[in-house]
């Protein structure tokens, strides 16, 4: 037998996920930015040895859906039709709650409501009559406090005592007025003939979906036999009351059921209504007309020097760590197994090591982004962003919401594309996501990282903010034409969003997020990094032009010969060289690959730098002296992050990949290497993202816009790269 | 009750005088309401997407807003929801003054 079905509903914003975390004990990712959980979570929930499947279903502020992400969830509740439903209401917002809990009641689902955030009505002084409430409702009413987890025993008692009431339930009626109750009446006297239709719910909500428009309900309606005529008859009556009435038919119900929440409030909520509170106080500078732009910048300036500079200390111990101890380990493993020497160490050595380690070396950058990242979403300032922005936006032609997925892009571009969903047309969400790939995402940082710091040294994070500024710029420009082109604004959606209060940042909310991300890089490190680094290394060892399995020149490799017919068409951006490009070719596999490849590319030509053997205690000891080290320069580091260019880190002696690099790059270049390092970083910055990118694009958008933004992407790039280098020339730079 | 009410009556009265719901409203709209401003929205005008995003946060006819940022895209309080509306968006809201 399937469990029963509990369904988690609420408003965006209302703590849903935190909730499901709490009840399901997994653990997902939770913004405070409206349309976090753009796709369902599901897991399972046991009471007094009863099973259940809870969903976490995206937000919604009712059951008729227009965007898609809405269709997820109201698709959900009225198709499942979930054994019980706990509808999460933000106790500081329950008109918007009670009139989504009135649209489920309506629906026909049991439910228990989950008051949240309850300790902050005590603060507020807000009392509510529960025992009132409940009445009025026809539902169990549970107060809680999903961020402490209070609650979640009465919760759970709850949850299984309505799942496993027996018989239809009541659905409650709410008088919409005499003029839509002569209509619906109309309509649902015709529904009860058709019991196809009084199978997809209680005939007057079913109904009223139909007045209100909803397509999911069309759509289920229109495919059973007489629902054609069904559909035709609702179109009538809807016709109708808009014209008796002025308004469109969902208005009207919308005000009906606001007047019945006003009514019930009036009766069980003691309390001050909110004020002006803090929240509104940051508001007034954060989104000020003229100083909301240059904070947004200040605080995106700030983002990249703590992701850049204040963890590159942590960096070089990984690095350290990785190519000193870790490899000496693995060397005197394979020679235990007296497997040295031969193709087996190189594989282990060359081919891994090199690649996944030249990849987990940055993953104290990510874990700076990420965090970054996390303190933004959760403070509720990333909302803000879109009413920032939204004049700027609309210029390139798409509305100021789509900044929040293009923010999501600066952490991973696969995200960002889904994010797309809480768009409201088809026609927003395709240029939003055509947008996204120039965002530059977390694992492109790497790469400038590693290559801004072999050529510009100190100055690395003016560099990398420069990628950053770049990407945008060419997303202005991109969007620009499209929107000029082949994606005209026939109807544009006009702008209008919930801002969540500003809260402080929760710990464990940031750091949820902060882990689930930086461990999706960890293990993106040890499966498709690793799948790449194989691949690669596997490609170097297979002879084209002489030699031996594994005893081949690289330069007759396939990857080498592969790579060489790539290179040609980089020469005039000034990374001709056959590594440069094999570094580019991998990296449409995932950005990160690049660093790898190169750390493997170089690494070959380079010489062993195994260097002595210790002892186990004292490569223990050299780890744990070096992390002491970078937390001491990373303490030094912060105090300068607002400052510009104030952090002198101590630029210890380049290592060998670096000094490769450097040698490459002036080589290919003819003598100007920097100029092309900064080419490089361009295209890096412009080529499509990654494997997962490309399949997340054809996934929401089709395989005619997939391979779109493929050879837009190449194009763009290719171009941004050779203007870099040419113009940088011209002008003398470099 | 409410002065809205009556107003939309008329309305609906043109239209089925054979006009169409009128496409913009006549009187005050809310782009042009000061920050600090409390207002009681009469109409809410726009195509389908926008009324169904007003509707669901209960940006309905009756209810009484606070202008908190009026510039570019307002920022509105109702019932301790913060709202951003964009500026196009408030161009198609009526409204009048609440009083206190």
């Amino acid at each position: 037998m399937t469990p029963p079905v509990v369904a988690i509903a609420g408003c965006p914003n209302a703590g849903k996920t935190t909730l499901f975390n709490h009840l399901a004990g997994a653990r997902h990712s939770v913004g405070n930015w409206p349309g976090q959980t753009v796709e369902r979570h599901e897991g399972t929930l046991s009471i007094d040895g009863e099973e259940f499947r809870v969903v976490d279903l995206p937000g919604i502020y009712g059951l008729v859906a227009v965007s898609a992400e809405e269709s997820i969830a109201t698709g959900f509740l009225a198709g499942e039709r979930p054994a019980a439903a706990i509808t999460v209401v933000d106790v500081t917002k329950l008109n918007t709650g009670l009139h989504l809990v009135a649209q489920v009641s309506e629906a026909g689902i049991r439910q228990v409501v989950a008051l949240n955030m309850w300790d902050v009505a005590d603060r507020r002084g807000l009392t509510v009559d529960l025992g009132a409430l409940q009445e009025a409702l026809g539902a169990r009413v549970v107060p809680t406090v999903a961020r402490r987890g209070e609650g979640m025993v009465d919760l759970r008692a709850a949850v299984a005592e309505v799942a496993r009431t027996a018989g239809p339930p009541t659905p409650m009626v709410i008088d919409y007025g005499p003029v839509v109750e002569r209509h619906l009446g109309a309509l649902v006297e015709a529904a009860v003939d058709i019991p196809e239709v009084l199978r997809l719910g209680p005939p007057r909500w079913v109904m009223l979906q139909l007045l209100a428009g909803d397509a999911e309900t069309r759509r289920r309606v229109g495919a059973v036999a007489g629902g054609e005529a069904m559909l035709r008859a609702a179109q009538g009556e809807a016709a109708a009351i808009t014209a008796e009435t002025g308004s469109a038919v969902e208005v009207v119900l919308a005000e009906r059921r606001f007047e019945w929440v006003a009514g019930l409030l009036a009766r069980v909520a003691i309390g001050a209504p909110a004020g002006t509170n803090w929240s509104d106080r940051f508001d007034r500078v954060l989104t000020h007309r003229w100083l909301g732009l240059p904070v947004f910048l200040a605080v995106m300036w700030v983002v990249l020097r703590v992701t850049a500079d204040v963890t590159a200390p942590f960096v070089d111990w990984v690095d350290a760590t990785i190519s000193g101890p870790v490899s000496r380990w693995a060397a005197s493993l394979l020679g235990a197994a007296s497997l040295d020497g031969g193709w087996v160490e190189s594989l282990v050595v060359d081919g891994i090591l090199a690649g996944v380690g030249g990849v987990l070396a940055f993953v104290p950058v990510l874990f700076g982004l990420y965090l970054m990242l996390a303190l933004l979403e959760d403070s509720g300032y990333m909302a803000r962003t879109a009413v920032v922005m939204d004049r700027a936006m609309r210029a390139v032609g798409i509305p100021g919401k789509a900044f929040l997925p293009m923010m999501v892009g600066f952490g991973c571009t696969v995200p960002a594309i889904y994010a797309t969903r809480t768009l409201d047309s088809a026609r927003d969400r395709l240029l939003a996501g055509l947008l996204t790939p120039f965002m530059s995402c977390g694992a492109r940082l790497p790469v400038y990282v590693l290559l801004a710091g072999v050529f510009f040294g100190g100055r690395r994070s003016t560099v990398v903010l420069a990628m950053y500024l770049l990407g945008m710029l060419v997303a202005v420009l991109i969007g620009l034409l499209l929107s000029k082109t082949v994606l005209r604004e026939t109807d544009p959606t006009p702008l209008v969003m919930v801002l969540p209060d500003f809260r402080l940042p929760n710990a464990r909310t940031v750091w949820s997020l902060v882990r689930s991300r930086t461990w999706a890089f960890i293990k993106g490190a040890g499966t498709v990094i690793l799948a790449a680094s194989v691949a690669v290394w596997l490609l170097l060892a297979i002879p084209v032009g002489g030699g031996g399995f594994a005893d081949t020149d690289v330069e007759r490799s396939a990857f080498g010969a592969a790579s060489r017919g790539a290179a040609v068409a980089f020469g005039p951006a000034g990374f001709g060289e056959w590594q440069q490009a094999g570094a580019l070719l991998s990296g449409f596999i995932a950005k990160e690959v690049v660093v790898s490849t190169l750390a493997q590319l170089y690494a070959t030509d380079g010489a062993d730098q195994e260097g002595k053997s210790q002892s186990l205690g004292a490569d223990l000891r050299e780890i744990g002296s070096g992390f002491a080290r970078a937390a001491g320069e990373t303490l030094r580091a912060l105090p300068g992050v607002v400052g510009l260019g104030l952090i002198d880190l101590d630029d210890d002696s380049p290592s060998s990949l670096q000094s490769a690099i450097r040698t490459s790059f002036g080589a290919s270049s003819g003598g100007h290497g920097a100029l092309a390092g900064m080419a490089f970083l361009v295209f890096v910055l412009l080529y499509t993202p990654c494997i997962a990118a490309v399949a997340a694009f054809r996934q929401e958008f089709g395989t005619r816009w997939m391979w779109f933004i493929v050879f837009g992407q190449l194009t763009v790039a290719w171009l941004g790269a050779l203007a870099t280098f040419q113009v940088g020339r011209l002008l003398g730079l470099g | 009750m409410w002065g809205g009410r009556e107003r939309r009556r008329e309305r609906a009265r043109a239209h089925r005088r054979g006009g169409s719901v009128a496409p913009a409203p006549a009187g005050l709209t809310l782009d042009r309401v000061r920050r600090g401003g409390r207002v009681r929205l009469v109409w809410v005008g726009g195509g389908p997407r926008l009324v169904h995003r007003l509707a669901a946060l209960g940006m309905v006819p009756g209810a009484v807003v606070t202008v908190t940022r009026a510039h570019g895209p307002a920022v509105l309080a109702l019932h301790g929801t913060r709202i951003a509306v964009g500026r196009r968006a408030a161009r198609l809201i009526e409204v009048e003054e609440a009083g206190v």
